[in-house]
């Protein structure tokens, strides 16, 4: 079930309706209730893939008692079963036809020629978000973060809650579990809130992203025969379309999470207004970065043993962080690219510069110097984006060199400059918002907001008859 | 929560109402027909000869094709063209192996996958009991189908816009373009396989297809009938059994027939699929029509 479909919008209100007058009684009542209403959703795209999902949690739930009762010893023991049992169902499910296939390549070289069985399933949807949030809960038991959870249905619902279950945000234990088991009470200011989310996330994904998809499938699909204006705007296209894909999803999400009385994490911190590539990183898909950084960067030594071991870890998580979005070569390599824009920050100590407010944010407009910077770190980001979009690494490259060699016919990039017509109204409204970006900041007149809603709604409701619906990106991932 | 309920309520209420007006207002401020007093020779069809005629070549003609048009909608464009306008002389319709096989009667009734489904751009141009004929079909993805109705109404700025309206036009984005071999079978299997065994012959083609003679010999209006070139691969490899019903069409006293299909062209002539010309071959072919129409 996608947040952009119209089945979607039936099941939610149905859930809401539910959650609030029927199953309101007792926290346990209503986690029941998103409990089945989750794996419903779930079981709405594959209900073989449900078992999967429930294995995965019975585990992680037996590992974390594991975790907490056992001597020292012991303890590390079902920590490292709780590693292997999730990473093992991404290797199965994610990997293991990649593996596979790198491995019978390698063979060729040596002259040895193997024809292995491909296991060639469909992807589980959000496989690496929930084997993630069962890691995260077992890790933090380890540490002595937090104690295991008693109730079975209270740890399902963390792993399984369906707005975060598919892409994320990816929740940490000591954040969600503390409100999954407490009862939650209705909010007024906190569901509208939430209502108002939804909506801009539902004009970002559905009018924004989608309209971009029509202009940058077609420039991608068909690189070599593009002009190099063509290809520059199919890259920049796509670095917004990627952005409101998926940050549209992650306002969905929160929003949808909201009604129901929960606060899911930031994902998403207007990461273009980014002012070198560290900042970006903290501003983009930012429960993913934070995961890496406390379950994988800082357990390796982080920045703490000296600067050649910095540069190992965060070479080894950036290329994790790619792989983890895909089983591609392209993937890791802009993992690498990442890594190598990061080293200059890393190694002249300015990493940690612009980690307070965001840029301008007492200010109408950027200084010159704030917007090279933005500009500067932008156009890294988007030839980075360039090889996660094209599927192979001479593409990627082949992408990359048509910008600076195809001058034939520049009138050609005339018929996308539709991209624009989306990308400015994006960047403008970010702009507006950018010092909070979970309070979607409100006129104070009734009929000025009520007249922006209608509005709103109708274009969205036009958007949604457009040519294509196209499922969010990070859903294969 | 009473409060909340009764703010989304009323929002969405009112949002019905606002798509209803906005819908029926901005229908009754639609551009009039393109299909002027001007035009004599109306150009007909789906993507292969709205990619192949320019009719920019060929005076007092408009081509009004559109991308997956089925005979079902042409028939009824046509209809609703000879209402409004009688200067129409005559009609360059495309009709290929292609336009016989089940593959282009799914968005006639709903059953095609809602994304490629093309017949809401035909909504508001169709009569009455054909609107109700539609929207009955599309019954069961009815919120999707009626947001489809209002975007084509409303029109608003998308990339495909030139090819996905109601009147069409010539439309040919392939500049640089080449047949492949690999493309073609997938559109061959498209068009004339199904599961593993051939495809159906369209019921509902051939009944439009003898609608559309029968209008056009009933209002006295010529009609040609184009087939346009497709690549020698893809020919070989269209069914015998579709050969011989097109062969068959080919006789019908009441049509003229203008067969392009082999006329010897390059493979940078062709789309990648082999069945639809690039910007190249619709150059020949226009050249070709102009020339047998003088």
């Amino acid at each position: 079930m996608l947040f952009n479909s119209f089945e979607y919008w039936v099941f939610l209100p149905i859930v809401f309706l539910l959650y609030w007058f029927v199953f309101c009684k007792t926290a346990s009542h209503q986690n029941l209730l998103l409990l089945a209403a989750s794996y419903f959703f779930y079981g709405w795209w594959s209900w073989k893939f449900l078992v999967l999902l429930a294995v995965s949690t019975l585990l992680d739930f037996g590992y974390g008692f594991g975790v907490a009762s056992a001597i020292k010893n012991r303890s590390r023991f079902f920590l490292w079963m709780s590693i292997i049992n999730n990473l093992g169902i991404l290797a199965v499910f994610k990997y293991y036809d990649f593996f596979i296939t790198q491995f019978q390549h390698g063979l060729r070289i040596l002259d040895v020629h193997i024809s292995p069985s491909l296991i060639q399933v469909a992807l589980p949807i959000g496989i690496s978000f929930y084997t993630f949030h069962g890691m995260s809960y077992v890790f933090d038991i380890y540490r002595g973060l937090r104690k295991p959870v008693a109730n079975l249905a209270d740890y399902a619902l963390f792993v399984s809650f369906f707005p975060l279950l598919i892409s994320g945000p990816i929740e940490r234990a000591n954040h969600l579990l503390p409100q999954v088991q407490a009862k939650r009470s209705f909010s007024y200011t906190q569901a509208v809130d939430g209502g108002r989310l939804i909506l801009w996330g539902m004009f970002k994904k559905v009018v924004i992203a989608d309209s971009l998809a029509l202009y940058v499938n077609e420039i991608f699909d068909r690189y070599p025969s593009h002009h190099s204006l063509t290809l520059i705007l199919g890259a920049v296209g796509f670095s917004f379309q990627i952005y409101a894909d998926f940050s549209g999803y992650t306002d969905i999400a929160t929003g949808t999470a909201k009604l129901f009385g929960f606060e899911l994490l930031s994902n998403f911190k207007f990461p273009y207004f980014s002012r070198n590539l560290a900042e970006f990183w903290r501003r983009w898909h930012i429960s993913l970065t934070t995961w890496f950084r406390d379950y994988l960067y800082i357990p390796m030594g982080g920045s703490k043993q000296g600067k050649r071991l910095a540069v190992r870890n965060t070479f080894i998580v950036f290329l994790i962080s790619g792989f983890w979005h895909g089983a591609s070569w392209n993937f890791i390599v802009w993992g690498g690219i990442h890594a190598c824009g990061f080293m200059p920050l890393l190694l002249s100590s300015r990493n940690r510069k612009h980690t307070g407010k965001i840029v301008a944010a007492d200010r109408l407009l950027p200084s010159a110097r704030e917007l090279l910077q933005m500009l500067g770190t932008f156009t890294f980001v988007t030839i980075s984006w360039i090889f996660f979009r094209l599927h192979g690494v001479r593409s990627g490259v082949d992408y990359v060199k048509g910008i600076f060699s195809s001058f034939d016919d520049p009138g050609e990039a005339l018929r996308f400059l539709g991209i624009l017509y989306y990308v400015i109204p994006l960047i403008l409204i970010d702009w507006w918002l950018r010092r909070d970006e979970r309070k979607i900041r409100w006129v104070s007149s009734p009929a000025i907001g009520w007249t922006i809603y209608i509005i709103v709604l109708t274009i969205i409701f036009a958007y949604m008859g457009n040519a294509q619906a196209y499922r969010f990106i990070y859903f294969q991932f | 929560m009473g409060r909340f309920l009764k703010k989304i309520s009323t929002l969405l209420l009112l949002e019905a109402a606002v798509i209803l007006l906005v819908y029926l207002s901005v229908k009754k401020a639609a551009p009039p027909s393109p299909v002027t007093v001007e035009i004599n020779t109306l150009i007909m069809g789906d993507s292969h000869i709205q990619k192949a005629i320019d009719d920019a070549l060929l005076p007092a003609s408009r081509n009004v094709a559109v991308n997956g048009e089925s005979l079902y909608f042409t028939y009824n464009k046509l209809a609703d063209c000879l209402s409004s306008q009688n200067s129409i002389e005559r009609v360059v319709m495309g009709l290929g192996y292609h336009s016989l096989s089940t593959a282009c009667d799914n968005n006639v009734d709903g059953r095609e996958k809602v994304e490629h489904d093309n017949s809401a751009v035909y909504f508001n141009h169709l009569p009455p009991a054909e609107m109700k004929r539609l929207a009955l079909g599309h019954l069961a993805n009815f919120p999707l189908f009626s947001a489809k109705v209002f975007n084509r109404t409303l029109a608003p700025p998308g990339y495909k816009d030139g090819s996905d309206n109601y009147w069409g036009g010539y439309f040919n984005e392939f500049g640089r373009s080449c047949f492949s071999r690999e493309k073609t079978d997938v559109r061959l299997n498209f068009l004339f396989d199904d599961h593993g065994r051939e495809r159906w012959m369209s019921k509902i083609q051939a009944v439009y297809l003898d609608s559309i003679i029968a209008l056009c010999t009933r209002k006295n209006i010529e009609l040609i009938l184009v087939n346009t070139p497709s690549h020698p691969y893809f020919r070989r490899n269209v069914p015998v059994s579709y050969r011989e019903a097109y062969a068959r069409i080919k006789k019908d006293p009441r049509i003229r027939f203008l067969d392009f299909s082999d006329i010897p062209l390059d493979d940078s002539s062709f789309l990648p699929d082999g069945d639809h010309v690039s910007v190249k071959g619709a150059r020949v072919i226009s050249g070709m029509l102009v020339d047998s129409l003088r």
